[in-house]
């Protein structure tokens, strides 16, 4: 990965879904913005960088209070990392209707917004989410938390990401490739959905696109545990896996 | 990745749930655009997922979740999806 740009892209999706992601991670460099969190997140060993700097305050910035506080409220959630590092940053996405993402390879671990944010506002992305919380698209998030909806989704995948890697260590395994990730991912929403059954008494039930796939009905859970105040079992569910696993 | 709703999934009768497998598939009532809609959402679901391999949706995959449906409901082990 880097520096090949728009032509290549992260990965030529040009002809076949006709969704290009451009790659200009070589290229990008920490945000100098003396702004909190940009400057604190750094200590948990999360950089924020310059293609961001781009993104309206309004929207960035109570996306990163919110990776700040999950982290400040989750040691666990970071002290894992050692001298890796989470780099939030932005990339064209050619589909607008992909507001972000969270890639991983064996150096480091990313959370990419569609860099079309620059574009918007405070009020048009909470009204995207508002509307896909009402299709039960999305898992509920709180009215204030509806900014930071796409974010600490993202946020689950790299939850789920200190999962697999943990498991992978205990297993033997120096990095947890494709096939392993997928397989793990099915234990968890399984031993998830069992904690709801057996344990709170519960059927488990998340979005419709948590129920598109393993890892996005644990990123839909994880959002929803942590961007509403009144959780559902299912939720509720994967706070006490968290809990037991982390 | 998060995605917003797909055309697919905007008529209840052209989508249906497998349980066991956790993932949508489409009925015998989904339209072309449906269709296309379905294949386009799965890709790009697979892709963002994992930039080592390129996923693609074949129209066989696609039609056996199809076929999947028909058998379920003739077998009464599914409710017929309706809008």
């Amino acid at each position: 990965m880097g520096g090949r740009g728009a032509e290549i892209g992260f990965q030529n999706y040009a002809g076949i879904n006709n969704i290009e992601m451009t790659d200009t991670f070589d290229e990008d460099y920490p945000s100098t913005r003396d702004l909190k969190p940009i400057t604190t997140l750094p200590n948990k060993n999360f950089v924020v960088m310059a293609s961001t700097d781009k993104i309206p305050e309004e929207i960035l910035m109570p996306n990163l209070k919110k990776i700040e506080k999950m982290l400040n409220n989750n040691p666990e959630f970071y002290n894992y990392l050692n001298k890796e590092k989470v780099y939030i940053r932005t990339e064209t996405i050619s589909d607008s209707r992909i507001s972000a993402c969270f890639s991983v390879d064996e150096v480091k671990k990313q959370i990419i917004f569609n860099s079309n944010l620059a574009r918007k506002n405070r009020e048009s992305v909470e009204n995207v989410a508002r509307e896909q919380i009402k299709a039960n698209w999305w898992t509920k998030s709180d009215r204030d938390e509806l900014i930071n909806h796409v974010t600490v989704h993202e946020f689950g995948h790299y939850v789920q990401r200190i999962l697999i890697d943990k498991q992978a260590k205990k297993d033997g395994k120096e990095f947890a490739d494709r096939s392993y990730e997928l397989k793990q991912r099915e234990n968890m929403r399984a031993e998830i959905k069992k904690i709801c059954y057996n344990q709170l008494g519960h059927k488990p039930k998340t979005s419709r696109y948590g129920d598109t796939k393993a890892g996005e009905f644990f990123a839909e859970t994880f959002c929803e545990l942590y961007t509403s105040k009144n959780p559902s079992p299912t939720a509720k569910a994967l706070e006490i896996y968290l809990k037991e696993n982390l | 990745m998060l995605l917003t709703e797909p055309y697919f999934m905007k008529n209840n009768e052209w989508y249906w749930h497998d349980e066991e497998k956790g993932c949508y598939k489409l009925t015998d009532k989904a339209t072309e655009k449906a269709k296309q809609s379905y294949k386009e959402f799965y890709e790009a679901l697979e892709n963002s997922d994992n930039p080592l391999e390129v996923f693609v949706m074949t129209d066989e995959e696609i039609e056996a979740g199809i076929q999947e449906y028909k058998k379920l409901v003739a077998e009464g082990k599914l409710p017929p999806q309706d809008d």
